[in-house]
C-alpha cells in the first residue's frame, strides 16, 4: 500500500540525543562531519568509532539502522574502496593483468572508506532522532543570520513544513487515482519500461491538478488566518538551549579539538 | 447601539467573464448582521452566496456600495488585517486549510501570524482545542483525523485568534452525516457563547438549526428571516431550485391533499405534534 510509506527516517525515542536542541544538532553533526577528516591514525580512527558507537547506544536506536543507513551507499562505498585500492601507486601486493593492488592502495581506501561510513552513520543519526518538523525550526533558525544576504530562510521552512503536511494527503489521493484508473482498464503493474511510463500520464495528470488545486485552496486558507510571510510572527513552540546541548556541544568539539591535535601537532 | 458585526449597503462585486463581458456574481445587497447572531446563508450553486461570504473576510472586496465588519470598511488595506482576525473563516474541503502537520501547531498558526508570544498561544491553542472537544488529538497528525475531526480543528484555528464572526463556507458538504453532526453541535455551543456565526449550506436541516435564513439567487438578496418565515413559502424556495427541510415539505403536500395543517411547519417534532393534535 502506498499508505504504508513512512515519512523520513524518524524514530520517536526518549533518549538524551532525542532530546537535544535541533539546532545544537545540526551545528554538532556538521562539527563532527568535518572532524572525521581530520582522522588520520589509527590511533584517531579509533576515537572517531568510539564516538559514532557512543552516540548510537545513547541513542538507544535498534544496532540494524547502522546498516539500515548504509544501504543505499552502498554501490559508492565499494566504489570508492576500488578506486583507491587499484589506482594507488606502491609496493604491489597482488597482480592480475593490468589490475594490481598495492598496499599503500589497501591503506589508502580503508580510510577513505571509513571516513564515507561514518560519515553516513553519523548524520544518518541526525534524522532518526530528529522529526522533520523540528528539523525544519532548527533548519530556519539556522538559516536566520543569513536572511540579511537573502536567504529566503522562513519560506525555505514554511515550504518544507507543507510539503510535509501534504505528502500523506497526496499519497492517499495517488492511491485513490490509481484505484479509480484501474476500474476503468488502466494497467499499472505489467508491460515493458515504456509502456509503463505511458501508462503512468492517467495517474499523473489528475494527480497534478488535484494538487495545483490544493495549493490554491491552501494558499487562500492561510491568508485568512492573517498569513503574510515571516514578518512579524511568532512561534508556538520556540527552541531553547537547555544544559544538554552544552554537554553535547562540549563533547562534540572535545573529540574534534583531539583529532586536529592529533592530526597537526603530534 | 452596538457597531453590527457586519454591515452591506448597496453592494455589488462584478467580474469579468471570459468573453469581457462584466457579469454581475453580486448585485445590490445591502444587509446587516448583529453580533451574536447565527445566520445560514443558502442558495443554488453559483448564485453567489460563497462569493458573499468571501467578502466578510476580505479575500474579496466590493466593487460597488461598501462593506463593513465592525464598523471597519474592508475596502480600507489598512483594515485588512484586523479583519481578518475578528472573521475568521472555514472551508468546504477539510484537507486544503489544514497548514501544520501536527494538529496543535496547526491551531497554533493563526495567533501565529497575528505575533502572539509563545505562553498565550500555548493557552489559547489549549482552550481552544477544548471548545471543539478535541483535546486528545492536539499531537496528531491532520492525515489521521476524520473530516469532522479536520473541520473541528480548522474551527479551533480560528478560536485560537480570538475571532468574534466565523464564516463556515459548506463546511459539512463533504462529510458524512456522523461529521455533519459534530461540526453543527460545535458551531451552535460556540453561537451559545456568543459568537456571531454565518453557515452557507446546501442541507437545509442544518438552516433550521439557525436564527435567521438569508437567501441568494443570482447573485440578489431574495429572502431575509427567521427559518420559520422562509422554510414555509415551500412554493417560493422550490421556484429558485432550492430544497425545503422534509418536514416543511411534507406538511406542504399533506395541506395541498387538504389535510388540515397549520401553516408553520418547519421540524419533525412539530410536524409530529401537528399530526398527533388532528386525531
Amino acid at each position: 500500500m502506498l499508505t504504508d510509506i513512512t515519512l523520513g527516517q524518524y524514530f520517536p525515542g526518549n533518549s538524551f540525543l532525542h532530546h537535544l536542541d535541533p539546532r545544537a544538532k545540526i551545528i554538532g553533526t556538521m562539527m563532527f562531519i568535518v572532524a572525521i577528516f581530520f582522522a588520520d591514525s589509527l590511533l584517531a580512527y579509533s576515537i572517531v568509532t568510539a564516538f559514532v558507537v557512543l552516540n548510537f547506544i545513547i541513542s538507544r536506536l535498534p544496532a540494524k539502522l547502522i546498516l539500515k543507513s548504509l544501504r543505499p551507499l552502498w554501490i559508492i562505498i565499494v566504489f570508492t574502496m576500488g578506486v583507491h585500492i587499484f589506482t594507488t601507486p606502491g609496493d604491489v601486493v597482488w597482480q592480475y593483468g593490468i589490475l594490481h593492488v598495492t598496499r599503500e592502495g589497501i591503506y589508502q581506501g580503508s580510510r577513505m572508506t571509513g571516513r564515507l561510513i561514518y560519515l553516513i552513520v553519523f548524520s544518518s543519526l541526525l534524522t532518526y532522532t530528529t522529526s522533520p518538523i523540528v528539523l525544519t525550526d532548527g533548519i530556519e533558525h539556522l538559516l536566520n543570520p543569513f536572511r540579511r544576504i537573502g536567504v529566503p530562510a522562513h519560506e525555505l521552512a514554511m515550504m518544507m513544513t507543507i510539503a510535509l503536511r501534504f505528502i500523506p494527503t497526496l499519497l492517499e489521493e495517488t492511491d485513490r487515482i490509481m484505484k479509480a484508473q484501474t476500474a476503468r482498464g488502466a494497467n499499472f503493474t505489467s508491460g515493458s519500461l515504456w509502456q509503463r511510463g505511458k501508462n503512468m500520464i492517467p495517474l499523473l495528470v489528475p494527480l497534478f491538478v488535484s494538487a495545483f488545486r490544493r495549493a490554491d485552496d491552501l494558499a487562500t486558507a492561510m491568508e485568512a488566518r492573517c498569513y503574510r510571510g515571516g514578518e512579524g510572527r511568532t512561534r508556538m513552540n520556540e527552541l531553547s538551549y537547555t544544559y544538554r546541548d552544552g554537554i553535547a556541544m562540549t563533547a562534540v568539539l572535545l573529540v574534534t579539538v583531539v583529532l586536529a591535535t592529533l592530526r597537526w601537532l603530534v | 447601539m452596538s457597531i453590527p458585526m457586519i454591515r452591506l449597503d448597496h453592494m455589488s462585486h462584478i467580474y469579468e467573464d471570459a468573453e469581457g463581458q462584466e457579469v454581475y456574481a453580486l448585485k445590490d445587497i445591502s444587509l446587516q448582521i448583529e453580533p451574536g447572531e447565527f445566520v445560514a446563508i443558502i442558495g443554488t450553486n453559483g448564485s453567489g452566496k460563497s462569493t458573499l461570504a468571501k467578502h466578510f473576510n476580505v479575500l474579496l472586496t466590493p466593487t460597488e456600495g461598501t462593506c463593513k465588519v465592525c464598523g471597519m470598511r474592508t475596502d480600507d488595506l489598512d483594515n485588512l488585517w484586523k479583519i481578518r482576525q475578528q472573521v475568521g473563516m472555514v472551508f468546504q474541503n477539510p484537507d486544503n486549510q489544514i497548514v501544520a502537520a501536527i494538529v496543535e501547531e496547526d491551531v497554533a498558526f493563526g495567533p501565529e501570524n497575528l505575533g502572539v508570544p509563545p505562553d498565550e498561544i500555548k493557552h489559547r491553542v489549549s482552550d481552544a482545542l477544548k471548545r471543539v472537544n478535541m483535546t486528545i488529538y492536539a499531537k496528531h497528525g491532520p492525515h489521521l483525523l476524520s473530516g469532522g475531526q479536520k473541520q473541528r480543528v480548522a474551527i479551533a484555528g480560528i478560536l485560537a485568534m480570538q475571532s468574534q464572526c466565523i464564516v463556515l463556507d459548506e463546511p459539512t458538504a463533504m462529510l458524512d452525516p456522523i461529521g455533519r453532526r459534530e461540526v453543527m453541535d460545535t458551531i451552535r455551543q460556540l453561537n451559545a457563547e456568543g459568537i456571531t456565526v454565518i453557515i452557507i449550506t446546501h442541507f437545509m436541516e442544518e438552516a433550521v438549526q439557525t436564527g435567521r435564513v438569508i437567501v441568494i439567487q443570482n447573485g440578489e438578496l431574495k429572502m431575509d428571516g427567521t427559518p420559520r418565515s422562509v422554510f414555509t413559502k415551500v412554493d417560493a424556495l422550490k421556484s429558485m431550485g432550492l430544497d425545503v427541510p422534509a418536514a416543511s415539505e411534507l406538511a406542504f403536500k399533506l395541506r395541498e391533499k387538504g389535510i388540515p395543517l397549520p401553516g408553520n411547519i418547519i421540524t419533525k417534532e412539530e410536524l409530529g405534534d401537528a399530526l398527533c393534535q388532528l386525531g
